[in-house]
């Protein structure tokens, strides 16, 4: 009898032992199962965000417009609180009780960013007297802050002292007392040995504005970035037009294809006729050049609500009638040719010349903060390497491992870092729990300084055992704010040499391109998507600016393509297995190098930029 | 002779109750804790993938690796659906108020594993989905144990099952 007593006995003990292991365990399922569920609604609700501000600023023209473009950025965070409440099957909660859950979301844009988070309102009232006027007022908000810029102080000596804003590419703005001089100047930098221009290069012109006066203008036609040969290109894209055009009374759809270019921040397009580019008759609209000698005008318009809207102005008149020509060669027809490539790659020469000589001291040391200091804290220290130099073989801005980019690199992580770990700090403590901003990974941080992102952080959620704290980076590459080196994309033609809407489109670094001698072509990715235009009746029509159908063998069934920097470099470098790293191995077409440097060069002069001083400073 | 029968029925009480009853208990939270892992496995390489836009060799390896080190024979299902929007704009070309029906193409763990072998990883495009299950094949001591008292009869029983999918954010073929 005595071993069911031992029996029963092991029993009262074992019990509860058990039960508490059996409550423990469960405890910690329950607690990383809701990490995981919640991880995952925030990549989705980052992911819908980030789609949204695609759909906005793709389908709006003004939509580097600052205004506009807060407009997007306050649509794209509506979308993310929908989106988690939706998620998080509380729907019926209000954007004010999930945002004590989300302490910061950060737009990060080309040349700033922007943050969502908690700021305080001196302006709200908080308490009445009798008669209804305000006595107290300033609360917290939650709103958006601020736009901040990427930015970084170097002084050297007493005779320099200025203020260097970085962006996502090359690009940057000085502006402050160099050498003594006021600056303020923007531009593009590349290493001055790869840029050959002569004096022959450059077009000048002329004409006689309507008081008789005469302006002196000038272009670049030609210039040779690593001996590549950069040449004017015709560029052609699909433009829906809402007209009536049979005199009937109502509006008739029309989508056709029409050669353009960027002038002046506006894309303007030309008319044909039989072929050649139309021209206003000798009675309509004329201009005089410098000389007195007159010409017709050019019938040349802007898409105004998809209308045209012809432009007249004198200025436009000449500078398209100087891009107006016959190719060498060509099919004997008047063609509108574009020289933003030829002209970036001049004035980004220039702008590297003069940073050069009046920059090219600065290193990292002389960063300073608002009081004088050096600045310390930076991630990567650069050492004594000049920042500036660009007539350093090894300091080239277009590619990744220059220290010019290094230093762009650091001053980008260091200002969103401390931002947002202020914001978080600022966000308050809650029910015992302090916000704090989590390490962010290397992946990440490589997404937000090459790309615009939507990063995301939601903290402070009770799961179970402990509180959740994570983070989500959602890069966003089908934009109009920067161009980066993957925003390119190439048509190549069948064997007929015409770009026409039966041609494929390829990623840059497809495998196909590299040795091709076929015609190529080079947009942006955007002008690939599709856009809406709704009229005035209610009904939708859809086109695509360029509607070739995407290559199979690399964009459809997303394929590995080279490396978009040797394509720059001109040495193909391939992922080896074995070495698990990237070799050397041949070296890329001539054909394939010239038409993605044009265009990604024409691309990035065409963009709208909305804080430029342009110009090299004398 | 009762007073022996009555032993040998109290001795196997015991027993069942001393070593059985326990073992039962834990091998059933070995599996839970079993699960856990797979599923926490499952997660992070499908958020992964999704966040990167790239099926590595490396990370398949090290997430069979992680749940085969629960100790158990696992089965993966991998399902990629790779977006097409070439209908869409064809359709568009024709008709300006039609909006075209994107096509999902699918592959599977077979064609999946061959590529990973040839190449090293699968880039993937924004727009793609994935999504992953794991089955385990082998017998649980927990589900030897049931099965000494009760007999759960078909090919599809597992214990440890563990699912995760989505969408690709990210282009990863750059």
């Amino acid at each position: 009898m005595k071993i069911q007593y031992l029996a029963v006995l092991f029993i009262i003990i074992i019990l509860p032992i058990y039960l508490v292991i059996s409550y423990y365990v469960n405890a910690q399922i329950k607690t990383v199962n809701a990490q995981e569920l919640y991880d995952s609604k925030l990549v989705t609700a980052t992911y819908d965000s980030v789609r949204s501000f695609q759909l906005n600023t793709i389908n709006n023209k003004y939509s580097s417009v600052s205004d506009s473009k807060i407009r997007d950025i306050e649509a794209a965070i509506s979308s993310f609180f929908n989106s988690l409440g939706t998620e998080l099957g509380a729907t019926g909660y209000s954007r004010e009780d999930l945002s004590t859950f989300i302490p910061a979301i950060l737009y990060s844009m080309y040349d700033g960013y922007y943050v969502y988070g908690k700021y305080y309102d001196e302006g709200i009232p908080i308490e009445y007297d009798e008669q209804g006027k305000v006595t107290k007022s300033g609360d917290y908000r939650i709103g958006l802050k601020p736009y901040v810029y990427y930015s970084c102080r170097y002084k050297e000596g007493s005779s320099s002292d200025f203020v260097v804003n970085y962006t996502l590419d090359n690009t940057i703005t000085v502006y402050g007392k160099v050498n003594g001089d006021e600056v303020a100047s923007t531009g593009a930098l590349v290493k001055i040995g790869d840029v050959e221009v002569n004096s022959t290069d450059i077009q000048p012109y002329s004409f006689l504005t309507s008081t008789g006066k005469k302006e002196e203008r000038s272009y670049a036609k030609h210039s040779k970035y690593k001996q590549i040969d950069i040449n004017p290109e015709i560029l052609s894209e699909k433009l829906v037009l809402i007209e009536d055009l049979d005199g009937d009374g109502d509006q008739d759809i029309t989508v056709n294809n029409y050669e353009y270019i960027v002038h002046n921040d506006q894309k303007i397009y030309v008319d044909k006729k039989d072929g050649d580019v139309a021209k206003y008759d000798l009675n309509e609209y004329i201009y005089y050049d410098g000389n007195g000698n007159q010409y017709p005008g050019i019938k040349c318009f802007v898409n105004y609500r998809n209308k045209k809207q012809y432009l007249t102005d004198l200025e436009t008149m000449a500078f398209i009638n100087e891009m107006v020509y016959e190719d060498v060669g060509g099919d004997g027809h008047t063609h509108l040719h574009s020289n933003s490539a030829c002209q970036y790659y001049y004035d980004a020469y220039k702008f590297s010349v003069w940073v050069n000589d009046n920059l090219g001291n600065i290193t990292q040391a002389d960063a300073k903060d608002l009081e004088g200091n050096t600045i310390t804290d930076f991630e990567t220290n650069t050492g004594s390497e000049k920042i500036f130099r660009l007539s350093d073989n090894k300091n080239d801005p277009m590619l990744e491992s220059s220290t010019f980019n290094q230093q762009r690199i650091n001053v980008i992580k260091k200002s969103i870092k401390s931002n947002l770990a202020a914001e978080m700090a600022n966000f308050g403590a809650k029910n015992g729990y302090e916000y704090r901003m989590p390490e962010l990974t290397e992946e990440d941080w490589d997404k937000i300084v090459n790309d615009m992102c939507v990063t995301t952080f939601m903290q402070g959620m009770s799961i179970g055992m402990k509180y959740y704290n994570n983070y989500c980076v959602v890069p966003n590459d089908k934009n109009k704010e920067v161009v980066t080196l993957d925003s390119i994309y190439i048509i190549e033609s069948t064997n007929d040499n015409i770009i026409d809407s039966n041609d494929e489109v390829h990623y840059a670094g497809c495998e196909e391109l590299v040795n091709s001698t076929k015609t190529m072509m080079g947009y942006r990715n955007i002008d690939f998507e599709r856009q809406t235009v709704v009229t005035s009746d209610d009904n939708n029509y859809y086109f695509y600016p360029h509607d070739n159908t995407k290559s199979y063998n690399c964009m459809v069934n997303a394929k590995n393509q080279i490396e978009l920097e040797s394509i720059i470099t001109g040495e193909k470098l391939e992922y080896d297995i074995d070495q698990e790293m990237m070799v050397k191995k041949g070296s890329i077409g001539y054909n394939l190098r010239k038409t993605y440097l044009t265009a990604l060069a024409r691309e990035k002069y065409d963009l709208y930029r909305t804080n430029g001083y342009f110009g090299v400073p004398d | 002779m009762g007073d022996s029968l009555i032993t040998i029925v109290a001795i196997f009480l015991a027993a069942i109750l001393m070593f059985v009853f326990p073992l039962m208990a834990m091998a059933d939270r070995s599996d839970d804790v079993s699960t856990l892992a797979v599923q926490t496995a499952t997660t992070d390489f499908v958020d992964k993938v999704r966040t990167t836009g790239k099926l590595t060799l490396d990370d398949y390896d090290k997430y069979v690796s992680t749940i085969s080190s629960t100790g158990n024979a696992f089965d993966v299902d991998i399902e990629l659906q790779i977006l097409d929007e070439n209908p869409g704009v064809k359709t568009t070309q024709t008709e300006m108020t039609k909006i075209g029906e994107n096509l999902y193409y699918n592959k599977y763990t077979n064609q999946v594993e061959t590529e990973l072998q040839a190449k090293g990883r699968i880039s993937l495009k924004e727009g793609d989905r994935i999504s992953v299950t794991t089955k385990n094949t082998n017998q649980t001591i927990s589900q030897i144990l049931k099965n000494f008292f009760y007999q759960i009869a078909g090919n599809e029983t597992y214990n440890i099952v563990a699912q995760h999918g989505g969408i690709v954010t990210v282009n990863g073929a750059k």
